[in-house]
């Protein structure tokens, strides 16, 4: 899954939780999805800013 | 027997009219077909063309002896007359018309006017520029789009000729560490063989033209007449169909060549080329670290950026989810506070009820009724409710505050 479909997950999530649309039973469940899509997220972030790093200071 | 003459006397008579008629030597204009030198002199092949035609319509031999070549090379220039004594140069000159009875006619040549030469030179140049204008091949080959990167070049020189040494060095002696991909193509600079191993050569590229980034021209210094390879139409018209760009650096010291003006760029020198090369390769390079570095800036921002807006997605999930636990704990209080005063009131309601009953339960209790001065009769525990059940034995009358046994009454 490319980041930008774990983002907009977790969006729909959020959107979802704002229209009252998920219920009690339901947000334990969404609840652990969206941590692990935001821990999905943040490693993705962490991987692509490390990679600009290594290939920037194997330029310099 | 008819009376004949001799052929030396034919000869000698042919000699005399000749010099009768050509006493003093006379400018004569001719095309020539053929130069050869030996030993300092100079062996002409005249011709004269029909006008608007390659058709021969007059030949004849000349001679440039060495002694003469030097007399008017001293008056004149000397680089401009080695340049005017070649093939298919128009020349005008002053020449002494020889008859042998031997070897036949023969003009010896005292002076050439070397400035009608370049003249003739220039005018044919025009015409074909002309041509070549017409025919849209000046533009032709500077319409290509130009390579990113000059680094695989296919070079059009003789492996000999100083002018290619020249430029191999100034390219790989570049301060930037430039490395090139150089495929020289062994081809004739100077004299008959030019197009045709252009021809050649220009071939082998076009064939398979993704090898090569662009096709590089060069030649070392020369004098006007010695390049005259890189001037025909032909020439022109087959680097303007070249599948590449051309860029042009034929050493020379006049305006440019053909060559130069179909090129995709033209520079006076070799080593021009090889400068041009290495310094379109730097500004590529240059162009090439600054979009890096925006790239890597652009890149650590929008990581930045989606950090803090998965931060407050985060931050917005979990308020929204707390919230709407709160919601519903809320309404989950509500509910049991209603439910609860929902009990008391029924609750109420049954004690009300209950209490009423009580009453009028308590009305009802024989105690009470004993109390407010009534009396019950009983017989073993059993009420007598009349007169006539009233039993002979002993029976209880009970009040409210105790109980009497009769044992006897009166009828």
């Amino acid at each position: 899954m490319t980041y930008e479909e774990i983002y907009q997950k977790l969006h729909d999530i959020k959107l979802a939780l704002e229209a009252g649309e998920i219920s009690i039973d339901e947000m334990d469940e969404k609840i652990v999805e969206a941590k692990k899509l935001i821990k999905l997220c943040h490693e993705k972030l962490h991987e692509t800013k490390k990679n600009i790093e290594d290939i920037t200071s194997e330029e310099g | 027997m008819n009376k004949s003459l001799s052929l030396l006397q034919i000869q000698e008579y042919i000699k005399q009219v000749l010099l009768l008629n050509f006493e003093k030597p006379v400018w004569v204009t001719a095309e020539i077909s053929q130069a050869t030198e030996r030993r300092g002199n100079y062996y002409l092949s005249l011709i004269q063309k029909k006008e608007g035609s390659n058709d021969v319509i007059a030949q004849c031999q000349a001679i440039l002896w060495a002694r003469d070549f030097e007399s008017i090379a001293h008056k004149r220039d000397r680089g401009l007359l080695q340049d005017v004594l070649q093939d298919g140069v128009t020349i005008q000159f002053l020449s002494k018309i020889e008859y042998h009875e031997r070897y036949g006619l023969k003009l010896r040549i005292h002076d050439i006017d070397s400035t009608y030469s370049l003249g003739q030179f220039y005018l044919q140049q025009k015409e074909i520029r002309q041509r070549l204008a017409k025919e849209g091949l000046l533009q032709k080959n500077k319409e290509l789009a130009a390579p990113l990167v000059y680094q695989r070049l296919a070079i059009l020189s003789s492996a000999g000729a100083a002018g290619y040494g020249d430029f191999v060095r100034q390219l790989e002696d570049n301060p930037f560490r430039f490395n090139y991909a150089i495929t020289l193509f062994d081809v004739a600079v100077q004299g008959k063989a030019v197009l045709q191993d252009f021809e050649d050569a220009m071939q082998q590229i076009a064939a398979n033209p993704d090898r090569f980034d662009a096709i590089v021209v060069i030649r070392g210094g020369g004098s006007k007449m010695d390049i005259s390879g890189f001037d025909s139409y032909e020439m022109g018209k087959l680097l303007a169909h070249a599948p590449l760009p051309v860029l042009s650096g034929i050493g020379h010291e006049r305006d440019e060549t053909i060559a130069d003006l179909v090129a995709y760029q033209d520079f006076k020198t070799p080593t021009a080329v090889a400068d041009f090369i290495n310094h379109e390769n730097a500004v590529f390079e240059a162009t090439i670290n600054q979009l890096w570095t925006e790239m890597v800036k652009i890149g650590n921002y929008r990581c930045e950026e989606q950090t803090r807006h998965l931060h407050q997605l985060e931050t917005s999930l979990y308020y929204l989810a707390s919230h709407a636990i709160t919601r519903e704990e809320q309404k989950l209080h509500t509910l049991v506070q209603q439910l609860k005063t929902q009990a008391h009131s029924a609750t109420d309601i049954t004690l009300r009820d209950v209490e009423k009953i009580a009453i009028q339960l308590d009305g009802l209790n024989p105690r009470n009724i004993l109390e407010r001065g009534y009396a019950l009769v009983q017989k073993d525990n059993h009420p007598i409710h009349t007169r006539k059940d009233l039993p002979n034995t002993p029976f209880d009358i009970i009040f409210h505050d105790g109980r009497v046994v009769v044992k006897e009454i009166e009828s």
